[in-house]
């Protein structure tokens, strides 16, 4: 080996850094992945979506009525709840401010306001307290608003989420309000913004000059039938200066779901290209090794080396050098996670991706060995007295 | 010169010689030029503001947020954080329009308003409400027609006309000169005047902070907003959607982005004066330092870079490989070439000239496998509405990058092999 020590460095060199390519290639696919399954504890296939917008600006009380009708109108149909920001992917908000009477700390959380039985028509689980009804919707002596937390947001602004039903709390929108409900943790699609799962939902009627929003939930494959049910019912209550559009909400059609997914394709496009240009550098050299060393392997032969003993000759040249490419990566994959994590904290180097890669390199590398040393197998002896 | 095409023509004899092995690393070299310049082609689109907007011009910010800035500090959303926790609020804005001292200025704010083409079934229409200054401002060009005019909002009543932007005549008209056309907002018929070329490429300085799905948007006169009563889609704190435009507009929450162009001197002098008045946090921002500051791609994008680089040296490695593995294997030949006269430096030009040769074959071809990658990627990651485009900076980066590569993938095989005497060579015989 170390007569050919320049190739080999530079075969050692190349697992090396293909190797720190491919964990890293490895992590950004997980991520993306993780980004693209991760349930977000709704019943997204159960979902209706329903929108009426209104063709002029109307005012809020105008609104309202619309939208108390239409509440009545779908709840015969299913479970109906109107949001201002369905907890869905295409809908961007911002953050409002929570704060504890007499706590400093600002916990930010994604508001959604909602009329009673917001839990219901999303499918999601109330853990403690109750879900937003009627009997909330009359206020209370204090001025106090209802309002769902998720969790995660209960357990921040009150250490535990336990008994945090019927604790007070302030929101920068919304104002004075009282925790009647826990939910269990449901997340906005896009998951990588800040704390997804911090969700306040505020009970109010959502209505803005210009849209109504309802989300309701369909019993398990009858969603078509109360997509058409929803249909008929909202255009069935006469309103000539608004558009109706109700559809089932399809999470694969969504920005989101196309940017994960194609995100892992190109990933693992690349992550790919990365091993076949690294097989196909082995492949020359290991050619390069057997053409270049036809006399050596004649001699051995001559001197009783057997064809099994070249052929794992061979193979064991390709893993010590693979292997030791493979050490060098690990130390530089893990200072080349310490530069890309300030860039995206989520790309952890974890020990799955060290073994699979390195599994990845052993085989390809081993593979490529195979064939020319089978190859160098075949020289005859008498090959060592042709160049002498 | 003759000697430089008689090593040329060696050269390309050698690398016919070997036709598969040549046809290897020419392949390697593709594949990765052109995940590299996809990736390039990606980021740029992010990069490269300066330029799009006068001088003069600055934003007005008025105290930022901490909350907000750091609810995002830490994600890909980082920098959005801080570009909207300066937006302004309306009564600030009148305040500081009645000093008068900006000889151009624009809010600019986008909400979502149900309209569309006015023969179509009206649906979900981002619209940006802005001044007819802002297309000076920000140096806009035109695809068709023009912009709207200060004497078109000022006219009594305004004028309703509207701009689009390149994108969204594309959603709507299919790319068609659609002046003349009428868009329905809220109800209100517009004419289009004018569609706006979009960059190639690249996002513009006006559209950043406009979540992707808001960005194919039409441009109407702010003065419509009374009549429209928009929901600026961004606000800090939040306004409540139902409290209406009337009383959004006399908020104090920052719900809009506000632009002047200031002559040097006595009136920025003054209007800094007029914004330390309302809080000693307001400033203004030179506009070309935020088109610096903010022309970052985000960090999957950066980290996207960072990998396909890594990939570059890896095939630069593995180039040097496969040329130091060919020129060895051929040292007979060479041997020849030194026994026969041929200087050290000859044979390293030789080498050096074939790992380059390669090297840029690979590059063009990698070039042109590039168009159908970023297709691809346009395809499969839609971000942000705005084409990626290969634009001719893309290329030369490509090409220097592909330069140096061959560079240094050819100049270790061509020392080693030049670095041997001759009769080792010959030895091999």
């Amino acid at each position: 080996m170390r007569h050919h020590k320049g190739a080999f460095s530079l075969l050692v060199l190349e697992v090396a850094l293909g190797f720190v390519m491919l964990t890293h290639t490895m992590i950004a696919v997980r991520y993306y992945y993780r980004l693209h399954a991760q349930p977000v504890d709704m019943p997204e296939d159960q979902l209706v979506v329903a929108h009426r917008r209104f063709v002029h600006p109307r005012d809020s009380e105008a609104a309202r009525a619309a939208l108390r009708a239409d509440v009545t109108a779908l709840s015969r149909i299913a479970p109906t709840a109107a949001v201002d920001l369905a907890p869905l992917p295409e809908t961007t908000s911002f953050p409002t401010s929570l704060t504890v009477p007499g706590d400093p700390r600002v916990i930010p959380s994604w508001p959604v306001r909602a009329t009673p039985g917001f839990a219901a028509a999303l499918g999601l689980t109330v853990l403690a307290g109750h879900d937003l009804n009627r009997a909330d919707s009359t206020a209370p002596a204090d001025g106090a608003t209802s309002v769902l937390l998720t969790w995660t947001v209960a357990e921040r602004l009150y250490g535990t989420a336990d008994d945090a039903v019927g604790k007070l709390l302030n929101g920068s929108t919304f104002g004075r309000a009282r925790v009647v409900g826990i939910l269990r943790d449901f997340a906005y699609r896009s998951r990588w913004l800040p704390t997804a799962t911090s969700i306040v939902v505020v009970l109010a009627e959502p209505v803005t000059e210009h849209e109504l929003v309802y989300v309701m939930r369909a019993p398990a494959g009858d969603r078509a039938a109360v997509v058409q049910a929803a249909s008929a019912a909202l255009t069935g209550i006469p309103d000539g200066d608004a558009a109706v559009l109700v559809k089932a909400f399809d999470r694969t059609t969504t920005r989101f779901a196309r940017l994960s997914s194609g995100a892992m394709v190109i990933l693992s496009w690349t992550g790919f290209l990365v091993v076949a240009v690294a097989l196909a550098g082995a492949l020359a050299l290991a050619s390069f090794s057997v053409a270049e060393r036809t006399r050596q392997i004649g001699v051995r032969r001559a001197l009783g080396a057997t064809r099994g003993q070249i052929v794992r000759y061979f193979l064991f040249e390709n893993l010590l050098l693979t292997s030791l490419g493979l050490g060098i990566g690990l130390g530089l994959a893990l200072g080349f996670n310490q530069v890309l994590r300030r860039i995206m904290v989520d790309m952890k180097l974890t020990p799955q991706e060290i073994l699979l890669s390195m599994a990845v390199f052993l085989t390809t590398g081993l593979l490529s060995a195979l064939v020319p040393a089978r190859r160098a197998a075949l020289i005859p002896p008498w090959a060592a007295t042709r160049t002498l | 010169m003759s000697t430089f095409f008689y090593n040329l023509r060696l050269v390309i004899k050698s690398l016919r010689r070997d036709r598969w092995f040549t046809l290897v690393m020419v392949l390697s070299q593709a594949l990765t030029v052109s995940i590299f310049a996809t990736a390039l082609t990606t980021s740029q689109r992010y990069a490269s503001m300066t330029g799009q907007v006068r001088p003069d011009v600055f934003r007005v910010e008025g105290e930022r947020d901490p909350a907000l800035v750091g609810f995002y500090r830490g994600t890909q959303f980082d920098i959005l954080g801080e570009f909207t926790a300066n937006y302004v609020s309306m009564p600030a804005v009148r305040t500081l329009d009645a000093t008068g001292l900006a000889t151009a200025r624009s809010v600019n704010f986008v909400a979502v308003m149900t309209g569309g083409p006015a023969e179509r079934v009206p649906g979900r229409l981002p619209v940006r409400f802005c001044d007819a200054d802002m297309f000076q401002m920000f140096n806009v060009d035109f695809r068709y027609g023009g912009p709207f005019t200060r004497a078109d909002e000022r006219a009594s009543p305004p004028a309703p006309v509207v701009v689009l932007s390149d994108m969204l005549n594309r959603a709507l008209y299919g790319g068609a000169d659609s002046t003349g056309r009428t868009i329905r907002i809220a109800g209100r018929d517009f004419r289009v005047v004018g569609v706006m070329r979009q960059r190639s490429g690249r996002m513009s300085l006006w559209d950043f902070g406009v979540a992707p799905e808001s960005i194919a948007n039409a441009l109407v006169p702010f003065a419509f907003a009374e009549e429209l009563r928009p929901v600026p889609v961004f606000s800090w704190p939040q306004v409540l959607p139902d409290a209406g435009w009337r009383a959004i507009t006399h908020s104090p929450n920052g719900i809009t982005e506000y632009w002047v162009r200031l002559p040097p001197g006595d009136a920025q002098v003054r209007f800094a004066a007029a914004l330390s008045g309302i809080g000693p946090q307001w400033k203004l921002h030179p506009a070309d330092e935020i088109a610096r500051r903010f022309s970052k791609a985000p960090p999957p994008y950066r980290v996207f870079v960072i990998l396909t680089l890594v990939v570059m040296e890896v095939s630069v490695i593995n180039l040097m490989r496969m040329l130091l593995a060919k020129a060895t294997a051929r040292a007979a030949e060479i041997g020849i070439h030194r026994a026969l006269g041929a200087g050290r430096n000859v044979i390293f030009a030789r080498q050096l000239m074939e790992g380059v040769l390669v090297s840029m074959i690979g590059s063009l071809l990698g070039l042109a496998l590039a168009l159908p990658t970023v297709a691809m990627f346009d395809h499969l990651i839609p971000d942000l509405p705005i084409p990626l485009a290969v634009t001719p900076g893309i290329v030369a980066t490509t090409l220097l990058v592909c330069l140096l590569a061959g560079l240094a993938s050819g100049i270790y095989p061509a020392w080693r092999i030049a670095a041997v005497a001759p009769t080792r060579y010959l030895g091999k015989m």
